[in-house]
C-alpha cells in the first residue's frame, strides 16, 4: 500500500477515485428521500455509477501495484486518502446542497477524465474512456437540474444560490494537487492553472442559464487539504462509517 | 440504513406550494440496432428533456439497451382491440403528417414499434398503419404523430452502463447464485455437517 500512495501517478487516480467513492457513498443516503420518485432513482443509480467508476479506477491501481481493489478501497487510513474537501461535506438533507455539490464534482470529474483518458500507462486511458461516457450524462443530468432549479421559483432560486455560495469556499480545492511534490503536468496533465480556466468556463455557461453566480478562486499552491490526507472532522466519522462492514469481517467475500 | 439517515429532518413551518404536476410519458426501450422498440413503462416528468432523462435511469438500466423514445400520455390514438387478428382494410393514400405506428401481437402483450405512415388524422393513420403492418397477426394499432415522439440523441446513446452491470440482470443474477449454491453443495464439509445434523436431530 505504501508504494501506491508514494507514486505520483497513483496519487491522481486516488484522488479522482476518491472523489467517486465517497460522493457515491454519501449520495446513496439519499435513495429513498429524493424529492420526486423519478428523481429518486435517478440520483441512486448515478450514485452506484460513482461507486463502480471508483472501482474502475481502484481495479487500475490494484493490478498496478499488486493490490486487492477492495483493500485500496476501505483499508486506508483516513490520512491516506485523496477525496477533496468538497465531496465530503455533509448535505444534511438538503436537496440544493446536494444538486450543487455533485454538479460541482461532476463537471471536474469530467475534466479530470478527459485528461487520464489520453494517458498511456497500462490501461489507464481506456479505462478513463470508458468511463467518460457515462460521467457525460451525470453532468448533463445536473445540469439540467441545476437550470431549472435557478429558474424555477424564487424559493428555489434562492436556495440554490445559498448553496453555491456555501460551497463555493470549497470548491477550489478541488484542484489541490494530491501531492506536494507534484508538478503542473504531473499532477493534473496539462497545468492546473488550465484545467481551472476551462472548468470555470464550462460551469460559467450552466450558472448563467440557470440565473445562478459563484465566485471560486484557484487556492495557492501550498494550501493543504484533503487531498493532501487533512481532512475535515466529519471525514473521520464517513470513512469510519464506510469501512464499518469492512472492518467487521475483513476476509468476507460474497 | 446509513447512520447519517437518523439526522433527517422533518419540514418545518408552512410548505411552499406544490409545483404543478408533471405529465405521465410513456417508454419504450431499443435492445440493440435496427430492432423494433418495445413498451417498458412509464414516466412522470415535467418536460421532455427530464422524461428521457428519467427513462434512461428508469427502464434503460432494467436490461441492456441502446434506444430509447417516449411520448406524452395522452399523445397516443389506439384502434380497436379485436379478439382475432386484424383485418387489413383498403387504405389508399400517402398523404398527410408522418405517424409512428405500434403494433399489438396479442391482448395483454406489449406494443411494439412497426414503421411509420403518413395521414391526415390518428384514423385514417391507423386505418393505414393496420393495412401496412398488421399483417395478419397485429390484433391492436396504436399510432401517435412523429413529431410528438422524442427518441436519445447520439449523446444520450449510453444507457446500458458500460461498467459491469450484469448483476443486475435477471439471468446473470440466478446464474450467480446457482454457482454459489453449487459451490456450497458441492462442499464435502456441508454434507459431513448434514449427515451429523440429521443423525443428532432426528
Amino acid at each position: 500500500m505504501q508504494n501506491m500512495l508514494a507514486d505520483q501517478l497513483a496519487n491522481i487516480v486516488l484522488m479522482h477515485a476518491d472523489d467517486k467513492l465517497m460522493l457515491g457513498h454519501i449520495q446513496s443516503d439519499w435513495t429513498g428521500l429524493a424529492p420526486i420518485l423519478e428523481e429518486d432513482i435517478a440520483a441512486s443509480a448515478m450514485a452506484q455509477d460513482d461507486l463502480s467508476h471508483a472501482l474502475v479506477l481502484y481495479e487500475f491501481l490494484g493490478e498496478r501495484f499488486k493490490l486487492d481493489p477492495d483493500a485500496i478501497a476501505f483499508d486506508r487510513d483516513p490520512c491516506d486518502y485523496r477525496c477533496c474537501d468538497l465531496v465530503t461535506i455533509p448535505d444534511e438533507f438538503d436537496w440544493a446542497t446536494s444538486v450543487v455539490k455533485r454538479w460541482l464534482t461532476a463537471t471536474f470529474s469530467q475534466l479530470g477524465l478527459h485528461r487520464l483518458a489520453t494517458m498511456t500507462e497500462g490501461d489507464l486511458g481506456d479505462r478513463a474512456k470508458r468511463l467518460l461516457d457515462e460521467q457525460t450524462i451525470q453532468v448533463t443530468h445536473l445540469n439540467r437540474w441545476m437550470t431549472r432549479l435557478g429558474r424555477g421559483s424564487i424559493e428555489s432560486h434562492d436556495r440554490m444560490q445559498a448553496a453555491l455560495d456555501r460551497l463555493s469556499s470549497s470548491a477550489g480545492m478541488m484542484f489541490e494537487p494530491p501531492d506536494a511534490t507534484l508538478t503542473e503536468d504531473e499532477s493534473f496533465c496539462c497545468g492546473r492553472d488550465e484545467l481551472f480556466t476551462e472548468w470555470a468556463k464550462g460551469i460559467g455557461i450552466t450558472l448563467d442559464a440557470a440565473g445562478l453566480s459563484a465566485t471560486i478562486t484557484l487556492p495557492d499552491r501550498s494550501t493543504g487539504g484533503g487531498r493532501r490526507g487533512e481532512h475535515a472532522p466529519h471525514f473521520i466519522d464517513q470513512h469510519a462509517e464506510l469501512t464499518e462492514v469492512r472492518h467487521s469481517d475483513p476476509a468476507t467475500s460474497w | 440504513m446509513s447512520k447519517v439517515r437518523e439526522r433527517t429532518r422533518s419540514p418545518e413551518g408552512d410548505l411552499p406550494a406544490p409545483t404543478p404536476d408533471a405529465k405521465q410519458w410513456v417508454v419504450y426501450t431499443q435492445k440493440r440496432e435496427g430492432a423494433p422498440f418495445k413498451w417498458a413503462g412509464t414516466v412522470e416528468a415535467v418536460d421532455t428533456e427530464l422524461a428521457l432523462q428519467y427513462a434512461r435511469e428508469h427502464y434503460g438500466l432494467d436490461e441492456a439497451c441502446v434506444g430509447l423514445i417516449t411520448y406524452e400520455h395522452g399523445d397516443s390514438v389506439d384502434g380497436e382491440y379485436s379478439i382475432g387478428p386484424l383485418v387489413p382494410q383498403k387504405a389508399d393514400g400517402t398523404d398527410g403528417d408522418e405517424w409512428l405506428v405500434f403494433t399489438l401481437a396479442k391482448r395483454g402483450g406489449n406494443h411494439q414499434t412497426a414503421g411509420t405512415v403518413n395521414a391526415p388524422d390518428a384514423a385514417t393513420a391507423i386505418n393505414r398503419g393496420t393495412a401496412a403492418f398488421a399483417d395478419g397477426k397485429a390484433c391492436n394499432i396504436r399510432v401517435v404523430l412523429a413529431s410528438d415522439v422524442h427518441e436519445t440523441t447520439d449523446e444520450e446513446m449510453v444507457i446500458w452502463r458500460t461498467h459491469d452491470m450484469t448483476y443486475k440482470l435477471a439471468k446473470g443474477y440466478s446464474k450467480q447464485v446457482r454457482s454459489k449454491w453449487t459451490r456450497i453443495r458441492d462442499n464435502p464439509a456441508y454434507e459431513q455437517y448434514q449427515k451429523e445434523d440429521i443423525e443428532t436431530h432426528f
